[in-house]
């Protein structure tokens, strides 16, 4: 023990006053399967914490060992007690012991110190940097914004992927839907997001929440990692409850995620927050449940699942000014198993959120990535939640990719079509090549919109279908560097005007001459 | 199931039935049912309950030894007061673990003096 560690326990000695305070407590009559059953605390309120005295009966230098405390979560209240479930390890509980009501409801801690570290569900720091210090206390369990308080989505989110910010657009205080089977690259999206974040303005930049329900550590810990390695981590905050946590955890590691947003939202500031994934979330709900003795439903989730989705995501919200202008994105992810996008919790979740993008297997294994099957997808916020260059330019590609998929079926017959239908297929060809993007590379908007914009004019006519994307990679670099300027204003401006657009054609020009090799076709 | 067996028939004892006769009345409804091998578990779920709310109202004062039970007495007697808990007779047990002071428990409070929880209170707070 230091010299100060000392120094604090003199002071607290000669500091010490009793308070003869009596405490509510109860006695645990059963535990198991991370599910106490409680004797007593006839006092208690649902969701009150309790903590349970391990110390009783050992020695004074053993009980000074321990881990910390160890805390329950009142979620049955009964006749003659209540049913908790531990917030940490099961195996610390023993029948007869103790345990004593705090009268809080839980809550995790949240602040600007925060930012680039990761948590627990219980807001714990758990990547050895030390605690968090100078934090507020937030509740998990909060009742969202009402209709008077909140205002209408209209500033964009760029999520730096252009399928989505083209067609699918988000704004900041929408929730949108991440929903596909396995390995289709629902993670790669969001993450994605959040790296894209990186191009916009520090001042307007949101703060960024990856809650991780359920996921493998070494997953957790290479996302940490890519965040770290990108810059990203600064303004990232990853709360985590993998898989090996318990089911209390994992349950309630979305509600803590969103707490700790409101704390950044209640100052007016813009958060995104994605959840990965939310049927995990409903497992472990559904397992708490069953071992709280509650009646199953349909697929033996409790009644009250589509409550325990809705009121986490209708927190996410746009404040008014009133209340600060905050807003909270929430991208809610779901896995689906077969691409049954009508099962149980799939269905409920859709009818939540405000829009659902759908990665399709046979997308991803055709080689389109990101595998959003933009026919199926939707926005609800639509494009109120656009800037102006990208409505300007959006318009042209929707209606190319809704002839492409008409005709598609046709490609089959592509010598005997007529000259139309094949220059249509063709132009559609290219047009789902341009919005193919690599993981791991969000595009600032600028970019997006020129890259777009020469797909409308037919910029990669004359190029293979299987070089455009390289095509369009080296244009935007060329823009880069020789347009800068004109990039620069799109961005400042969140417009693309005719200015813009003669600028644009010229380089186009520029372009084909300065890479005829490119155009070979 | 046995234990909400066990609840009803605490409750008919209760509300003022005669035991024998909520035991008999309880067999021949197990008996109607087919749940007749029910009833030893019954049996054993009511004495749990009947221990249960025996101990309720019990209150134990907890001492590091016997040299501190005067003291503790009548601090645990001002503090239950202050409490309007009512406390026919409270029970003493020994505990060295608590090292000194003293702590009162049961009627579902905890009033904890005990120098262990002091000693521990002031590490938690110096090492944070």
């Amino acid at each position: 023990m230091d010299s100060t560690t000392i120094e604090k326990i003199i002071k607290e000695i000669e500091q010490h006053a009793p308070a003869h305070e009596g405490q509510h407590v109860g006695r645990v009559v059963a535990v198991g399967d991370g599910v106490v059953a409680i004797d007593g605390l006839s006092k208690a309120v649902m969701s009150e914490v309790l903590v349970f005295e391990e110390s009783k009966g050992k020695k004074l230098a053993e009980s000074m060992e321990a881990e910390g405390e160890l805390y329950g979560l009142v979620l049955n209240l009964e006749e003659d007690g209540v049913r908790a479930t531990i917030l940490g390890d099961t195996a610390r509980v023993a029948e007869g012991m103790t345990v004593k009501s705090t009268g809080k409801i839980l809550s995790v801690p949240s602040g600007e110190e925060m930012l680039g570290r990761v948590v627990n569900a219980l807001g714990e720091a758990i990547d050895g940097k030390g605690p968090v210090r100078n934090t507020t206390l937030m509740p998990v369990e909060r009742q969202a914004a009402g209709v008077i308080d909140r205002k209408s989505v209209t500033v964009p989110l760029q999520t730096g992927i252009k399928a989505i910010d083209a067609l699918i657009p988000i704004g900041r205080g929408q929730r949108e839907l991440i929903i596909g089977d396995r390995g289709t690259g629902k993670t790669t999206v969001a993450i994605d997001t959040i790296l894209n974040q990186l191009n916009e303005p520090e001042a307007t930049r949101p703060i960024c929440i990856y809650v991780a329900i359920g996921q493998k550590e070494s997953k957790t810990a290479r996302i940490a990692q890519q965040l770290r390695e990108r810059g990203a981590l600064p303004y990232t905050i990853i709360v985590d409850a993998p898989a090996s946590a318990p089911a209390a955890l994992q349950y309630l590691a979305p509600f803590s995620g969103v707490a700790i947003g409101e704390y950044f939202m209640d100052k007016g500031k813009d958060v995104l927050i994605i959840y990965d994934d939310l049927s995990k979330q409903a497992v472990a709900y559904r397992e708490l449940s069953l071992l709280l003795r509650r009646p199953p439903g349909r697929e033996a989730y409790p009644g009250d699942i589509f409550y325990l989705h809705s009121r986490l995501l209708e927190r996410a919200c746009r404040l008014s000014e009133e209340k600060g202008g905050g807003s909270i994105t929430a991208l809610p992810i779901i896995e689906t198993q077969e691409g049954d996008i009508s099962a149980y919790i799939p269905t409920n979740v859709i009818s939540i959120t405000d829009g659902q993008m759908f990665l399709i297997t046979d997308l991803f294994n055709k080689g389109i990535r990101p595998a959003i099957d933009v026919g199926i997808s939707v926005s609800r916020v639509g494009s109120a939640a656009q800037t102006k260059a990208m409505k300007g330019v959006a318009g042209g590609i929707k209606l190319e990719l809704a002839q492409f998929r008409e005709l598609e079926a046709f490609m089959q017959f592509a010598s005997d079509l007529d000259k139309e239908t094949a220059d249509r297929i063709a132009s559609g060809q290219r047009m789902e090549e341009v919005l193919k993007q690599k993981n791991g590379e969000p595009i600032p908007l600028e970019k997006q919109v020129a890259a777009i914009y020469a797909g409308n004019q037919k910029l990669f006519m004359g190029v293979p279908v299987n070089r455009v994307t390289e095509v369009e990679r080296s244009f935007t670099d060329f823009l880069d560097a020789n347009y800068k300027d004109t990039l620069a204003a799109i961005k400042k401006t969140g417009q693309f005007n005719d200015e813009d657009k003669k600028k644009i054609n010229h380089a186009m020009e520029e372009f084909k001459l300065a890479h005829k090799e490119l155009f070979a076709q | 199931m046995e234990q909400t067996y066990a609840t009803a028939l605490w409750k008919l004892v209760e509300n003022g039935m005669e035991y024998r006769e909520a035991i008999s009345a309880l067999r021949e409804n197990l008996a109607k049912t087919g749940r007749g091998n029910l009833l030893p578990r019954i049996g054993k779920a009511f004495e749990r309950i009947a221990a249960r709310e025996a101990a309720k109202n019990d209150v134990t004062l907890i001492i590091a030894s016997e040299a501190d039970e005067k003291k503790a007495h009548a601090a645990a007697k001002k503090a239950l007061e202050a409490m309007n808990v009512d406390v026919k007779h409270l029970k003493t047990r020994i505990d060295p673990t608590i090292v000194g002071g003293w702590r009162l428990e049961g009627a579902g409070i905890l009033v904890d003096e005990s120098y262990k929880k002091s000693l521990l209170d002031m590490y938690n707070r110096a090492i944070q």
